[in-house]
């Protein structure tokens, strides 16, 4: 993919994400003139953006969502749940648009009309149209070229005359209908007294490569006539396909007609954005500085800039190899802007920089790197934090086998700078795989809103904690179990607000989004303030479905019956509901999380609301690891599952049922020995055993301790990656490999392989 | 529509319409390599677009041509507001 693309894919899913966080913070608070300016900055810059790598589309729909704005930047319109509404319809069409682009699919012309026609008609509620043609066309009009302006203003100040712009922009196939569309121009020019055309002849090929037959040009026409021209214009082009055409007019008034600036003139756009524009260029050339294939759309930019300041770009011809003209020209235009000296911006051109690409400023550079690459970095990392651990297994080689105690010592002596140097280096990779929870936390509050209005039911989401920091692979996971436990909340949890008024709850509904770190795991918390689990229907639906015995729900208590919403299958609605009853349920949350060595706890108030709490491990690129001795064979155990472990004597292991026993601490701990599980030696072993006590709170007999290790945890290949008893294998500091064992399947009785 | 080709001067006449534009397009390429071409549309009674769009291909690559404008006064009017006749 151009790399041109790629950058601005990236840029609009950040200004689409602005521009979804503008807005809901617009609607709860109409006051709010940062999240305004805010929004229209972002509409403007994703404009830009888009017209400079070709994509038209989203910069017409940009362009219509920034119109629609500009009534409310300047005061004369409410911004109401109506204008919202329309405004996320136009955003989810431009994520549309952006995803048809990435996958290089065609846009679908007749959705794009409509579209644009939604959107024009959300200007209407507003100020008043300036463009007349918008309704025919949705297509923006062009400024009158500076040449004519003169004139048109001139032809304005006559008396009784009105002028008129008219863009013509044919079907590049329309000779095939019959049609030939100069005869369409010269019935337009027919209607007034033309005072000047604009053959838009950008797109004409040389003499030598041109198709006739296809239609390469389009025209801007202007006209003097009387009031009551626009419908003569509708009528001389009614026979063209408005989905493959394009044919609008306006009326110009003397603001349509602005003058252009002087050499000396004042910039003729708003200088916050031309520095925004600037700020961006000064990006681009630091992150493609010397290459030619980059330099073509600097230049435009920078000569549009120049051209909007009323002032000329000197730019070579060939540029300099470190692109430093394109620097000074980003300094001299900054300069020009009032906003330093040429010299003072030059420094700034080295100094730290900000902004969507560069990220915040603040004394630090940053740089976009590929994902691949970054993977790489971290698996590397994590492998050489288990190869260094073979040193001292090769120190006390040297020691005890070798007899080499001189020896040993200068390499543990190095081992100790090698260890250090690839913690700081852990450290620095761990940091880079932390991601703020934010970057899944944004993504609600625009769910929540369209959920809820769907539902009718008011709610308020709060979110806290945001600025915890998680393993991004970690939280990519555990996106779709929250988007489901909040779906649940919204449409199971929260009442209506007739049912809540009843129970005298608040008529709006809370929901809390919850995030911290605990030790090395981070939790997430759902939290809502609905009905809660009812116990006895959770009861009767698991019944009802065969998931249990009507005598084994029975037995079950309030909290063993709630876990039930665990199991496969579970649902307590009787109808499959559009948004939260179908397919997904809580087993695949909790499958999920468990997948990532986490865990799901619920904290239930029947009537009151209910507690949805993920803890997660903090990253999942390395493991700490019991390894336990099992018959001969050296086996891990991820530490987040082991609660405790105990050194008993083997008899005190007792038979209960089929199964075994530990009394330990006045309860009685289920326990499975290993050699059991794996099927290996003989479950009757005499002396003592060591007892691991899972969270989970099953109990694991093993042979022998050896030692925790950090290990980076691999899947197994292959047909071995089928067996649920291992999570994945790892290689020790002898070079032995490690099988590491699922607590999950130690603590459900899984199979033994 | 009559292509006539003397000399230097090409000579375009009655209407030109798109199912000329093919030969328009080659009678004009081989124009293109004179010295100081000229494109005689006095007796031009009309064109479509596609005659239109290869005369503006070559006035834009052959700044030297020189055009005889249309005696059709509309005409004239036409292709002078368009650009291909430079006054």
């Amino acid at each position: 993919m151009d790399e041109l693309l790629e950058g601005f894919l990236e840029e609009a899913e950040e200004l689409l994400e602005s521009l979804d966080r503008a807005a809901l913070a617009l609607e709860s608070d109409p006051g709010d003139t940062e999240a305004i300016r805010e929004l229209f900055r972002s509409a403007h810059t994703l404009k830009g953006s888009a017209g400079l790598v070709g994509a038209r589309e989203v910069g017409e729909v940009a362009h219509l969502l920034e119109e629609a704005l500009e009534g409310v930047l300047g005061g004369s319109r409410e911004f109401t749940s109506a204008l919202a509404d329309l405004l996320f319809k136009g955003f989810d069409y431009i994520r549309e648009l952006v995803s048809q682009l990435a996958s290089g699919g065609q846009v679908d012309a007749g959705r794009h009309r409509e579209m644009l026609a939604a959107l024009a008609a959300l200007q209407d509620g507003g100020k008043a149209p300036s463009l007349a043609g918008a309704a025919v066309s949705g297509e923006p009009l062009p400024e009158p070229p500076e040449g004519l302006r003169e004139e048109l203003l001139k032809a304005l100040e006559e008396d009784g005359s009105a002028v008129y712009q008219v863009v013509l922009r044919f079907d590049p196939q329309l000779f095939f209908t019959g049609q030939d569309p100069l005869v369409i121009v010269r019935e337009v020019l027919g209607l007034g007294e033309p005072l000047g055309v604009v053959c838009h002849s950008e797109g004409l090929p040389s003499l030598e490569d041109i198709d006739p037959e296809l239609v390469w040009v389009w025209f801007e026409i202007y006209l003097k006539g009387a009031p009551g021209l626009i419908p003569r214009v509708e009528e001389a082009v009614e026979f063209l396909d408005p989905e493959s055409n394009t044919a609008a007019v306006r009326q110009l008034t003397p603001e349509d007609i602005a003058p252009a600036p002087s050499p000396e003139a004042e910039p003729c756009c708003d200088p916050a954005l031309l520095r925004e524009v600037l700020r961006q260029q000064e990006v681009y050339i630091e992150q493609n500085r010397g290459r030619r294939e980059a330099a073509a759309s600097l230049e435009r930019v920078l000569l549009c800039a120049a051209s909007a300041l009323g002032r000329s770009l000197d730019l070579p011809s060939e540029p300099d190899p470190g692109w430093e003209c394109y620097s000074r020209a980003v300094a001299s235009l900054r300069a020009a802007l009032g906003e330093a000296s040429p010299a003072a911006a030059e420094e700034r051109a080295d100094a730290p920089r900000g902004g969507q690409h560069a990220g915040e400023s603040g004394g630090k550079r940053y740089i976009r790197l590929e994902e691949g690459q970054l993977e790489r970095l971290f698996e590397l990392s994590g492998e050489l934090a288990v190869a260094k651990n073979s040193i001292p297994y090769l120190v006390r080689r040297l020691e005890t086998y070798w007899g080499l105690p001189e020896a040993a010592r200068e390499l543990k002596e190095k081992y100790q700078l090698f260890e250090q140097i690839s913690r700081e280096l852990q450290d620095i990779v761990m940091g880079l795989r932390l991601i703020p929870v934010s970057q899944i936390f944004q993504r609600f509050p625009r769910f929540v809103r369209d959920v809820s209005r769907g539902l009718g039911k008011r709610v308020r989401l709060i979110i806290e904690g945001e600025e915890t920091r998680a393993d991004r692979a970690v939280l990519e996971r555990v996106y779709e179990p929250l988007l489901h436990i909040v779906r649940n909340s919204l449409d199971h949890g929260l009442e209506p607000p007739g049912e809540r008024a009843e129970r005298g709850k608040p008529l709006e509904g809370t929901i809390a989004m919850r995030a911290g770190q605990s030790g090395h795991a981070v939790f997430i918390e759902v939290e809502d303030d609905g009905r809660g689990i009812d116990p006895a229907a959770v009861r009767d639906a698991a019944v009802a479905r065969g998931l249990i015995s009507p005598e084994r729900a029975f037995q079950l208590t309030d909290d063993e019956a709630v876990q039930l919403i665990f199991e496969p299958g579970f649902s307590t609605k009787g109808e499959v509901s559009e948004l939260s009853g179908r397919g997904v349920g809580m087993d695949v949350v909790r499958e999920v999380v468990a997948g990532l060595g986490g865990s799901v706890w619920l904290d239930n108030r029947p009537g009151e609301g209910l507690l949805v709490r993920l803890e997660l491990p903090l990253t999942v690129a390395t493991k700490r690891v019991l390894v336990v001795r099992c018959s001969g064979m050296k086996l891990g155990i991820p530490m987040e599952d082991v609660q405790e472990v105990v050194k008993v004597d083997a008899v005190r292991l007792q038979r209960i049922g089929a199964g075994e026993g530990l009394a330990f601490r006045g309860r009685v701990i289920p326990v499975r020995r290993l050699r059991d599980v794996l099927g290996v030696g003989s479950s009757e072993v005499g002396g003592s055993c060591c007892v691991i006590i899972l969270r989970s709170g099953q109990g694991v007999a093993v042979d022998a301790l050896e030692r925790e290790a950090e290990v980076l945890l691999k899947p197994l290949p292959g047909e071995m990656g089928n067996i649920e008893l291992y999570t994945g294998a790892s290689i020790l500091s002898d070079g032995s490999i490690l099988l590491v064992l699922n607590p999950r399947v130690l603590a459900a009785g899984g199979a033994v392989s | 529509m009559t292509l006539r080709r003397e000399g230097n001067a090409l000579f375009l006449e009655g209407s030109v319409g798109i199912e000329d534009a093919w030969e328009l397009k080659q009678a004009l390429k081989a124009l293109k390599e004179e010295a100081s071409p000229v494109v005689d549309l006095s007796r031009l009674e009309g064109l479509d677009l596609s005659a239109f769009q290869l005369l503006l291909c070559f006035v834009r690559e052959k700044r030297d041509a020189a055009f005889r404008p249309p005696e059709s006064e509309e005409l004239r009017a036409l292709l002078g507001l368009l650009g291909v006749l430079r006054c």
